[in-house]
C-alpha cells in the first residue's frame, strides 16, 4: 500500500477525511491542482489499497459528481463490475461475472456479508448509503487470503467519511454542518440529508447525519424488445404510459454517526454507528409476476441493517505491530417481505428474517524490516470472525376474517454460524522495483441448524464443520518508471452459509429448497496485466482466469424430491436447489481503465470488461457438456469526458454502454427478467454539470440518459432509467 | 321404504352417505403447515405479533356477506311429507346405449388399431408424459386434502377452514390458478382490447378484462369471491360449516373441470407439456384405476364416463404425439389444417367427455338431495353444492336442449326446491348429456 495516498487509519479499509470539508492542499497536491484544475480534492489519484492488485477507486468527488442513486450504482464506472437491479430499491455488482454472496462486502473493515446472504444478486449493498461514504474500493479477483469466506469474484470495500479530526483549530470546538437536497425526474426522488461534522481540539470528531428519501415509479425510455421474438420483455408490467415500470420505488432511511477520540498520537479510539432502513421496496419482477393477476406482488416492507462498532487502531507501534486495527462489531439485518393483492387482498404472506451478527477483527502490520541494502520485508496479518444467529417466522393472514395462522419459514429458526479465520499475508520488496506478495489464511467455519422432520417440513438438521486454508500471491515489476507488470495467483472460497443450507423462497429460476449437503467452493484466480501511473495517465489493464472447483449454482429437482407432504414444493412450476457442480467452472477475460488528465482542466477517463464464463453442464450426461455460466455479463464499458475549472465549476459528459449478452443458460432462459434471445445492448449517454464552492456549496445537474434509450442490465428486472434530471444541492455552514 | 330403496338401488354408484366410509373418516390434518411453529412455538407468536400491526384487517366488519346467500329456507327435513316422495323413481345410470363416435379417439378398443387416428404414444394406455410430472400434481393433492378437511368431514370447524385455506393459499397452489382461470366455451376477450404486455393465455390477469368479460374470465370474475367468501364464512363460524364446505367444494369442482379443458387446449397453443397438466388436473398425476381429485369423484359415479374423459386427455396427449417434429412440438397455428382438424376432434372429444363426467357429479348430488329431502335428512349442504355447480352446465345445456336446460336453469335459481323438482331436473340433466 502506498504510504500517504490510502486512508487515515492505519489499515486499508480505514477512514480518510471527507473531500468536501475545508481543505489544505499540500504543495505537491496544490501544483497539481494548478495545472490540472483540481481545486477541492486533496487525493489528486483515486489510489487503491491494493496496488498490486487489479482494483479501482471510486471517490467522495465522484460520488458528488455523478450522483449515484446508491452503493452500487456507484460502482456503474468501475472496471470489471457490472451492476444488476432485481428491483429499484436493490441492486447487486458483478465482479468478474461473481456476485452476491460469491463477492465479499466490508464496511470500514467491517464483513457486512452474513450467513443469509443469498445465491445470485441480492440487495444488501444497497443498504450502505452511499451518501456516508468517502470511498469505494473494488478489489477484482479472489481475495480470500486478506478477506475469508466468499472473496470468489472480489471485494467490496466501503470507507465511511471520517469527522475532520485534523482540520479544526487546537484550542477549542470547532464544526461544519451540511444540508443536502436532493431530486430526480426519472423516479420523482426526493430526499435530503442533514449532516454535522465536529470536534474539539483535534481529540474527539463526530460525523453523522440523518437522511431521508421517498422514491417513486422509475421511468424508463421505454420498453426493451426480446431478441427472440421482438415482442416486449414482459416484465416488469409497465403502467398506460408505456414507459413507467410498475414494482418499483420505496422509501428509506438512514442514520449515522461516527465518533473519533485520538487518545494520542498512537492510540486512536472509533465508535460508529450506520443505520439504513428501507421501506416498501417492490420485488420488480414479482410485481407482479408475469402471469399473476396484475395486484399481486411481493413487498420488501422493510429492508434494515444496524451496524454498530467499535474500533481501536494504533499506529507507530513496536516493529511486530507498528500497526493495530482492532474491531469489535455487531449487526443486526432485518428483513420483512409481504405478499398480496393489493387493496383488494383477501390475504397476505408474510415472512419475517433477522440476522444477529456479533464479530471481531484484528489486522495487524509489522513495520517494514530492511532485510538487505534495498530489501525489504513486511508483513501484515491477523484474525477475523463473525457469528451469527438466525430468527425466521413466516405467516398468512387472512385478512377478511382476521385470523393469523403461521407457515413455513424462510430459514431454520434458531440457526447459527460462524465464519473465522486467521490470515498472514507478507511482501518482500526488491531493489524498489520488484515486490512480492505471498500469504494464506486458515478458516474455520461451522454451520447449525435445527431440523424440522415434520413430513409438511421435511427440513434436515445441519450441523456442519469446514475447516482448510487458501493462500495466494504475485508479484509486481517496475518494469519503468510509471509502469509494472503485475501478476497475481490468488485463491478464494466459500463456505455454505444458511442461505444455501436452510433457505426456502421463491426465486426467479422457480421455488428454491435447501441442500444441507452442501460443500465449499473455491476459485482460484490468475490474472496478469499492466498498470500505468504516469502524471497525465493511468491505466490499468489485466487479462485473467478463474478456476472454480464444485462451483455453487441452482439446479432443478424432481418432484418426487419433494418433501412428502409439501405442497408448496410439489406445487412449484420449477423446483431449484444449491449444488456443487461437478468439475471446474471458468471465468475468464479482460478488463481495465484508462484515465487520461489533459492540460485545461480536461480529462477523459474509460473503461472495459470483458467476461465470459462456462461450466460443467449440471445435469451430468446432458448435452452440451459444458454450458454457460449465470448471468455472466456482456462485454461492457464506459466513457467519461470532463473538465473542472479551479473556480468551482466542473462539466462531464459520461457513456455506459454494453454489448448483447446471449450466452444463457438454461436457468436464464426460464428467467422472466432476461429477454427471450438475451438482453440487448445499449449505450447511455450521461451530461453533468456542477459548481462548487468549496465547503460552503455544491450544485450537480445530472442529466441521464440523453437520448431517452430503453435498456437494461442483463439480469435485471427493471429497465433503467429514462432521460431525467437529478439535481443535488449542497449547502454548508 | 322407499328411500331405503332408493339408497340400495343408488348404493351400486353413489353408496349412501351412512356408508360412505370418506363422510364417516374424518382426517383430522393438522391445521398448521408450518412445523417450525409446531416446535419452537415462536412463529404462533410471531403470527400474532402481525395481527397486532399492519397486517391486521382494519375492520371485522369486512366479513363477507356472502353467507347471508346460503340457503334459508331450505326444506324443513321434518315436513317432507310421505307424499312428496311418492312416485319418485330415479333411474341408476345407463350409459350401456353409448357409442363413441368413429372420429374418437379408442385406446381401449385393440389399442386405438381399430379408430381413426394414427399410431401414437396413447396407444398402449397409461398417459405418457410429456415433459417433467406437472405442478398441477400438488395442487390436486391440496384439493385432497381440502376435501378431508372440509366436505369429507362431519362438522368441519373453524380451524379446518383455516387450515384448509391455507392449502388453499400456497404459492403456485390452487388459488393462484384460479384467480386467472378461463372458461374456454365463452368466446375470447377481443385480440383488439388485450394488454400487449401480457401473454395471450393471461388476459384475465387484468382486472379491467377480467370484470369485463366475467363469463370468459370466470375465475377472478365469479370463482374467487365465491371461494373466498366461503372460506371466510368457515373461518368466522358463522352459518352452517357443512354450506361453506359444500360452496367451496362446488367451486373448486368447477374450476378442475375447466382446467382440465383449458390445459389441452394451451397444450396445443402455448406450452406442450400442459397436456400433462390437463392429465393431472384430472387425475391428480394417478393412475387411470386409482385417480384423485375429480376424476375418482367421476369415477365414483361412473366408471364409463372416467374411462371417457381418459380417453379425450389420452387423444389431446396422442395428438400432441403425432403432432411433433423430431422431439419439438411446434404450435396448433402453424401446423397444416388435417392436424389443426385432428386437434379439433380429439380436444372435442375431451369435452363431451368432461361434460358427462361433471353432470354425473352434478346429478349425484341432486340424487343425495331428493334422498335426504325424503329421509329427512339435512338438504342445505347438498343444496349450497348444487347451487354453485349446477349452474355450470347452463352455456352446455343451453346449446345442445334449449327446453330442457330451462328446468335446470330454473331449478338453480330455486332457494329450496322440492324433491319432484329436483328429480324432473335430473331427467333433465339426462336428458342433456345421456353419455359422455
Amino acid at each position: 500500500m502506498p504510504e500517504g495516498t490510502g486512508p487515515k487509519g492505519p489499515v486499508p479499509e480505514g477512514p480518510a477525511p471527507p473531500a468536501a470539508a475545508p481543505t489544505r492542499l499540500t504543495r505537491a497536491a496544490a501544483e497539481q491542482a494548478r495545472t490540472v484544475g483540481r481545486t477541492t480534492v486533496r487525493d489528486t489519484r483515486a489510489q487503491d489499497s491494493h496496488d498490486t492488485r487489479a482494483a479501482s477507486v471510486v471517490t467522495r468527488r465522484d460520488l458528488e459528481e455523478r450522483l449515484p442513486r446508491s452503493a452500487p450504482d456507484a460502482l456503474r464506472f468501475e472496471p470489471g463490475v457490472y451492476v444488476q437491479q432485481t428491483a429499484h430499491g436493490q441492486g447487486s455488482p458483478y465482479v468478474r461475472g461473481l456476485t452476491g454472496q460469491q463477492t465479499v462486502m466490508m464496511f470500514d473493515g467491517i464483513r457486512l456479508n452474513n450467513s443469509t446472504f443469498r445465491y445470485g444478486p441480492n440487495q444488501y449493498f444497497f443498504t450502505i448509503d452511499s451518501r456516508t461514504l468517502q470511498r469505494l474500493e473494488v478489489l477484482r479477483g479472489a481475495a480470500s487470503t486478506r478477506y475469508g469466506s466468499d472473496a470468489m469474484g472480489g471485494a467490496l470495500l466501503a470507507t465511511p467519511i471520517d469527522p475532520s479530526l485534523e482540520l479544526g483549530n487546537r484550542r477549542g470546538w470547532y464544526g461544519h454542518s451540511k444540508a443536502m437536497l436532493r431530486s430526480g425526474t426519472a423516479d420523482g426522488e426526493m430526499g435530503g440529508r442533514a449532516q454535522l461534522d465536529v470536534g474539539w481540539k483535534g481529540k474527539v470528531g463526530l460525523f453523522g447525519g440523518v437522511g431521508y428519501r421517498d422514491v417513486g415509479l422509475l421511468r424508463s425510455g421505454g420498453k426493451v424488445l426480446s431478441p427472440a421474438t421482438g415482442q416486449p420483455v414482459k416484465s416488469p408490467l409497465f403502467a398506460a404510459d408505456g414507459v413507467t415500470q410498475r414494482g418499483t420505488g420505496f422509501r428509506e432511511f438512514t442514520a449515522d454517526a461516527r465518533l473519533v477520540y485520538r487518545v494520542n498520537d498512537k492510540h486512536r479510539l472509533t465508535l460508529g454507528y450506520y443505520d439504513y432502513r428501507q421501506f416498501d421496496a417492490p420485488r420488480t419482477d414479482r410485481c407482479p409476476p408475469v402471469t399473476a393477476p396484475q395486484s399481486e406482488c411481493l413487498w420488501y416492507d422493510e429492508q434494515f441493517r444496524t451496524l454498530v462498532y467499535g474500533a481501536w487502531d494504533v499506529s507507530d507501534g513496536p516493529a511486530a505491530a507498528e500497526t493495530v486495527r482492532w474491531t469489535l462489531s455487531y449487526q443486526h439485518q432485518h428483513e420483512r417481505r409481504r405478499f398480496d393483492r393489493g387493496a383488494e387482498s383477501t390475504y397476505r404472506i408474510i415472512g419475517r428474517d433477522e440476522v444477529y451478527s456479533l464479530g471481531t477483527g484484528l489486522n495487524i502490520a509489522t513495520k517494514r524490516f530492511e532485510l538487505a541494502r534495498g530489501v525489504d520485508f513486511k508483513v501484515h496479518y491477523g484474525l477475523d470472525a463473525y457469528f451469527d444467529t438466525l430468527r425466521s417466522h413466516a405467516w398468512n393472514t387472512f385478512l377478511d376474517v382476521g385470523i393469523t395462522t403461521p407457515s413455513t419459514s424462510q430459514y431454520a429458526s434458531g440457526s447459527r454460524y460462524l465464519t473465522s479465520g486467521l490470515w498472514t499475508e507478507a511482501t518482500l520488496g526488491l531493489f524498489d522495483r520488484v515486490e512480492l506478495r505471498a500469504g494464506g489464511r486458515g478458516s474455520l467455519v461451522v454451520a447449525n441448524a435445527p431440523g424440522n422432520l415434520d413430513p409438511r417440513v421435511g427440513r434436515r438438521p445441519i450441523d456442519q464443520t469446514w475447516g482448510g486454508g487458501v493462500g495466494g500471491g504475485g508479484i509486481a515489476v517496475r518494469l519503468v518508471d510509471g509502469l509494472r507488470w503485475i501478476t497475481n495467483l490468488d485463491q478464494g472460497f466459500r463456505a455454505p452459509n444458511l442461505d444455501d443450507l436452510t433457505s426456502r423462497q421463491a426465486t426467479g429460476a422457480g421455488q428454491q429448497y435447501e441442500n444441507p449437503n452442501l460443500r465449499p467452493e473455491r476459485a482460484l484466480s490468475l490474472e496478469t496485466g499492466f498498470r500505468v501511473e504516469r502524471p497525465r495517465v493511468q491505466l490499468q489493464l489485466f487479462a485473467f482466469q478463474s478456476w472454480i472447483d464444485r462451483l455453487i449454482t441452482r439446479v432443478r429437482f424432481d418432484r418426487d424430491q419433494c418433501p412428502p407432504d409439501d405442497n408448496l414444493c410439489g406445487a412449484a412450476v420449477y423446483n431449484v436447489t444449491l449444488a456443487n457442480i461437478a468439475g471446474t467452472s471458468h471465468i475468464r477475460g479482460l478488463d481495465g481503465a484508462v484515465r487520461l488528465l489533459l492540460p485545461k482542466g480536461f480529462g477523459m477517463r474509460a473503461t472495459a470488461a470483458y467476461t465470459w464464463g462456462d461450466g460443467p453442464n449440471p445435469v451430468s450426461g446432458l448435452e452440451p457438456a459444458r454450458v454457460p455460466l449465470s448471468r455472466i455479463p456482456p462485454l461492457n464499458g464506459t466513457v467519461e469526458i470532463s473538465w473542472r475549472h479551479r473556480h468551482g465549476m466542473f462539466a462531464s459528459s459520461a457513456l455506459r454502454w454494453a454489448r448483447p449478452q446471449t450466452r444463457l443458460t438454461e436457468t436464464d432462459k426460464n428467467d422472466q427478467r432476461i429477454p427471450q434471445g438475451g438482453s440487448p445492448g445499449f449505450a447511455v449517454l450521461d451530461l453533468r454539470a456542477g459548481y462548487r464552492l468549496q465547503q460552503h456549496a455544491l450544485v450537480v445537474l445530472v442529466l441521464e440518459n440523453v437520448t431517452n434509450a430503453a435498456y437494461r442490465y442483463h439480469g435485471s428486472s427493471i429497465n433503467g432509467p429514462g432521460r431525467g434530471l437529478n439535481v443535488l444541492v449542497e449547502v454548508g455552514f | 321404504m322407499r328411500n331405503l330403496a332408493l339408497c340400495t338401488a343408488l348404493m351400486a354408484l353413489t353408496a349412501c352417505p351412512a356408508d360412505d366410509p370418506n363422510t364417516t373418516d374424518s382426517p383430522t390434518s393438522d391445521p398448521t403447515t408450518d412445523g417450525t411453529a409446531s416446535t419452537d412455538g415462536t412463529a404462533t407468536t410471531d403470527g400474532t405479533d402481525a395481527t397486532s400491526t399492519t397486517d391486521e384487517p382494519t375492520s371485522t366488519t369486512d366479513t363477507p356477506t356472502s353467507t347471508t346467500d346460503e340457503p334459508t329456507s331450505t326444506t324443513d327435513p321434518g315436513t317432507t311429507t310421505e307424499s312428496a316422495c311418492d312416485g319418485l323413481d330415479i333411474p341408476a345410470i345407463d350409459e350401456s346405449g353409448c357409442e363413441p363416435l368413429a372420429t374418437d379417439y379408442q385406446p381401449r378398443t385393440n389399442n386405438s388399431a381399430d379408430d381413426e387416428w394414427p399410431a401414437c404414444v396413447s396407444d398402449t394406455g397409461p398417459y405418457t408424459l410429456v415433459d417433467n410430472p406437472p405442478s398441477t400434481i400438488a395442487r390436486i393433492v391440496a384439493y385432497e386434502n381440502i376435501a378431508d378437511l372440509l366436505w369429507r368431514k362431519a362438522d368441519p370447524t373453524p380451524a379446518d377452514f383455516t387450515a384448509a385455506r391455507s392449502e388453499y393459499v400456497l404459492p403456485e397452489g390452487l388459488e393462484s390458478r384460479l384467480v386467472r382461470r378461463e372458461d374456454l366455451h365463452f368466446p375470447p376477450i377481443p385480440e383488439a382490447e388485450w394488454d400487449p404486455q401480457v401473454d395471450a393465455d393471461k388476459q384475465c390477469t387484468v382486472e379491467a378484462l377480467a370484470t369485463k368479460y366475467a363469463e370468459r374470465c370466470v375465475g377472478p370474475a365469479a370463482m374467487k369471491p365465491l371461494v373466498d367468501e366461503a372460506f371466510a364464512a368457515g373461518q368466522a363460524g358463522e352459518g352452517d360449516a357443512k354450506i361453506h364446505a359444500a360452496r367451496i367444494h362446488g367451486g373448486l369442482l368447477w374450476f378442475l373441470y375447466l382446467s382440465v379443458y383449458k390445459e389441452a387446449n394451451t397444450c396445443a397453443t402455448v406450452a406442450p407439456k400442459d397436456c400433462d397438466s390437463a392429465w393431472a388436473y384430472y387425475t391428480g398425476g394417478e393412475a387411470i384405476d386409482a385417480p384423485i381429485g375429480m376424476a375418482a369423484e367421476v369415477d365414483a359415479i361412473s366408471g364409463n364416463a372416467h374411462e371417457r374423459i381418459h380417453d379425450g386427455i389420452l387423444a389431446t396427449r396422442c395428438w400432441r404425439d403425432i403432432a411433433q417434429d423430431g422431439g419439438m412440438y411446434p404450435l396448433l397455428e402453424t401446423l397444416p389444417d388435417d392436424q389443426q382438424e385432428l386437434f379439433a376432434q380429439g380436444w372435442e372429444q375431451l369435452d363431451q367427455g368432461l361434460h358427462r363426467g361433471y353432470a354425473v357429479i352434478v346429478r349425484d348430488h341432486m340424487q343425495q338431495y331428493v334422498d335426504a329431502s325424503c329421509s329427512s335428512a339435512d338438504t342445505q349442504a347438498h343444496w349450497a353444492f348444487l347451487q354453485v355447480a349446477g349452474p355450470v352446465l347452463n352455456r352446455e345445456a343451453q346449446d345442445r336442449n334449449p327446453a330442457e336446460a330451462g328446468k335446470l336453469a330454473a331449478l338453480w335459481t330455486t332457494d329450496a326446491p322440492g324433491p319432484d323438482e329436483v328429480t324432473d331436473a335430473i331427467f333433465a340433466l339426462d336428458a342433456i348429456f345421456p353419455c359422455p
